[in-house]
């Protein structure tokens, strides 16, 4: 049996950690205040018991193993709240230090064991707020987002509205001026669009420009920019066209494109579209120009019967 | 030294025992496999030009790291570290508690119960080391219980380099747990006398194997 | 009696061929670095008993235990690893290896480990 001044042992009753001190056969030999607060076994039951049998808790392969390593090998140890849930006690979340020491030539384990329940529920309480604070975060981006695209696209369609458009059409005319490339310009304007309106009403005519706008989207190339210009009327932009010529391969993609519209099983809408288009270098400077230029086509088609893209021609 | 020295091989061996052990251990507690690698080792020591030293620096992981110190002594005298890259941290602390969360996964607040996980995680890798390097030379060593800190990594380059006279043992290890890798290294610092110290004792199994 | 030890530490090797020698005399030992390598030389000496190491570069001890065990189901293999993984180790015993040996290889558990030998031996 150990030989300790007893005082050391009244001192030791006075400390605000819990503390087991053990000798090499893993007996109890001392059990502090605080651990009798800790797991509400008094002293008296604790000494002179065997630590798993008084612990049974403690009775894991791993603690067993560490407790090996020890009293043969001086290591030391400490196993966290947050991993071990329940080693010391159910009830409070306890932090375990493993420590040898030696004696007149033998060795004794002395395990301290440290409430940290009150520091682990203040954590929990930020860590709690964070990710409230993380989550808002992430839902006022969202709103941003959201906000965002109410100042750059059409509600109606989805498509990029004249904002955005004259925002990419500057960008894409730097570039073609950089680079030497073409951007070409489509200006659509639907067919008859007062008389629909007149005839059916303002939601069936929503209806034509929701449908118009998908139909455009589909077939123009991934990188061309549709737009909705006011009313019944769509920009596009067509960056990089290798050929003046070229455009008449998305002309015509539109023009095979199913234009029929139900509106109900007695209404069904024929659409046709009047383009015009124009170019950068050939056509003019500016975006300015290119609008003006590309619009007088359009009239052109439209004076024509409509239902037709043509392409601006100087006279 | 030469990769190919039995010295080497002895130091590599021993390392490669130590982190088995920590990874059973981890198993056991984490209730998860871990799945290992060969672990690398390199030996610098300070005479060696600061652009080597710098090349193998430049292989540890980079950004913030999470950094876990013990010290031992007696016979040898050292200090090892365990470095971790402090991003993979927070997805590998909540592997440990078995606790999805819906925090950002790239927050660098840890707090105490975070640096708890830490120091016991680094406590049991480096007490397998370390302890193996006692097991084999059969000495005793003496240890504290790691501290954890963060660091940048420049940082803790220029801590390092300050030391004078001193030579590292440097050792990458990496493993898989639950699909995510972890790759971290073990630096330990020793005097001088102490690499000797170690050098003359493995020479000395060396001498027992081929004598 | 022939013995095959495969490791890709030659102290390992050394120490596992030196132990192994104390205690049963009489042996003709080989080595090899790695799987690979140890594969090779399975089919080429045909040990009595093999020693194989978990963590090796190329073909890794698990492949190499399957390739003899295809190869030779009456093949005798001990498996000395630092990986000491309960769940390693069940994996590995269901290969039918005869025991699962953890690192380091000590005076200790060589002599248990000659105490299977012999006992196969004058069985």
């Amino acid at each position: 049996m150990i030989y300790m001044d007893r005082r050391l042992f009244q001192i030791l009753d006075h400390i605000n950690e819990g503390i087991i001190i053990i000798d090499e056969k893993l007996n109890i030999i001392y059990w502090n205040t605080q651990m009798e607060k800790l797991t509400n076994i008094k002293q008296e039951k604790a000494i002179n018991r065997n630590l798993y049998e008084r612990l049974p808790s403690l009775d894991r392969n791993y603690f067993r193993n560490a407790i090996d390593s020890v009293v043969k090998k001086d290591y030391k140890y400490f196993f966290s709240s947050s991993i071990h849930k329940g080693l010391i006690t159910d009830s409070r979340k306890v932090n375990v230090r493993v420590n040898p020491f030696k004696i007149d030539n033998s060795r004794y384990v002395l395990i301290e064991c440290i409430d940290v329940t009150s520091q682990a529920l203040r954590i929990e309480q930020l860590k709690k707020f964070s990710n409230e604070l993380y989550l808002l975060n992430k839902e006022l981006k969202e709103k941003e987002k959201e906000i965002e695209k109410l100042a750059y696209y059409d509600q109606l369609t989805g498509l990029a509205n004249r904002t955005l458009f004259y925002n990419m059409a500057e960008k894409f005319l730097e570039e073609a001026k950089r680079n030497n490339t073409k951007l070409g310009l489509m200006f659509i304007d639907i067919d008859q669009f007062k008389r629909i309106n007149d005839k059916y009403g303002h939601k069936v005519g929503d209806q034509v420009v929701v449908e118009v706008a998908n139909l455009l989207e589909k077939s123009t190339r991934k990188h061309d920019i549709v737009s909705r210009y006011g009313g019944d009327e769509f920009l596009i932009l067509l960056p990089n066209i290798k050929h003046y010529n070229n455009y008449k391969i998305i002309a015509s993609r539109i023009a095979i494109a199913n234009r029929r519209v139900i509106v109900s099983d007695d209404i069904q809408i024929d659409i046709s579209l009047s383009i015009g288009v124009s170019f950068y270098p050939r056509d003019g400077e500016t975006i300015d120009d290119l609008i003006f230029k590309a619009d007088k086509a359009m009239y052109c088609a439209k004076n024509r019967g409509g239902n037709e893209c043509i392409h601006y021609i100087t006279k | 030294m030469h990769e190919k020295d039995l010295t080497y091989d002895i130091l590599k061996e021993i390392f490669n025992i130590g982190v088995g052990k920590a990874a059973n251990m981890l198993s056991e507690i984490v209730g998860k496999k871990i799945i290992l690698d060969i672990p690398n080792i390199t030996i610098l020591e300070s005479k060696e030009d600061d652009e080597e030293i710098y090349k193998h620096f430049s292989a540890l992981p980079q950004g913030a790291l999470m950094v876990s110190s013990m010290k031992f002594g007696e016979k040898i005298t050292g200090e090892a570290n365990l470095l971790f890259p402090a991003n993979k941290m927070r997805i590998f602390i909540n592997l440990c508690i078995g606790q999805p969360e819906y925090m950002n996964e790239e927050d660098l607040n840890f707090t105490d119960m975070d640096f708890d996980i830490i120091r016991e995680v680094g406590n049991i890798i480096l007490n397998s080391i370390i302890g193996e390097i006692g097991n084999t030379l059969d000495i005793s060593l003496k240890y504290t219980l790691p501290e954890v800190r963060l660091f940048n990594k420049s940082k803790f380059e220029i801590g390092l380099k300050d030391k004078e006279e001193f030579c590292i043992l440097l050792l990458y290890i990496s493993f898989i747990i639950d699909d995510v890798k972890i790759e971290g290294a073990v630096i330990i610092n020793l005097t001088i006398d102490s690499l000797n110290e170690l050098m003359k004792m493995t020479k000395d199994i060396e001498d027992d194997l081929y004598g | 009696m022939k013995i095959l030890i495969v490791d890709d530490s030659r102290f390992t090797q050394l120490t596992t061929a030196k132990l192994l020698k104390n205690q049963i005399g009489d042996v003709e030992i080989f080595f090899a670095n790695d799987g690979e390598e140890g594969f090779k030389k399975y089919k080429e000496f045909n040990p009595d008993y093999v020693f194989v190491d978990l963590l090796m570069p190329n073909v890794s001890g698990q492949q190499l235990i399957k390739l003899i065990k295809e190869y030779d189901k009456d093949s005798n293999i001990f498996v000395i690893s630092a990986d000491v993984q309960k769940n390693v180790r069940e994996e590995i015993e269901s290969y039918g290896v005869i025991q699962f040996i953890n690192k380091p290889f000590t005076d200790e558990k060589v002599k248990l480990v000659t105490k299977i030998i012999k006992g196969d031996t004058y069985a």
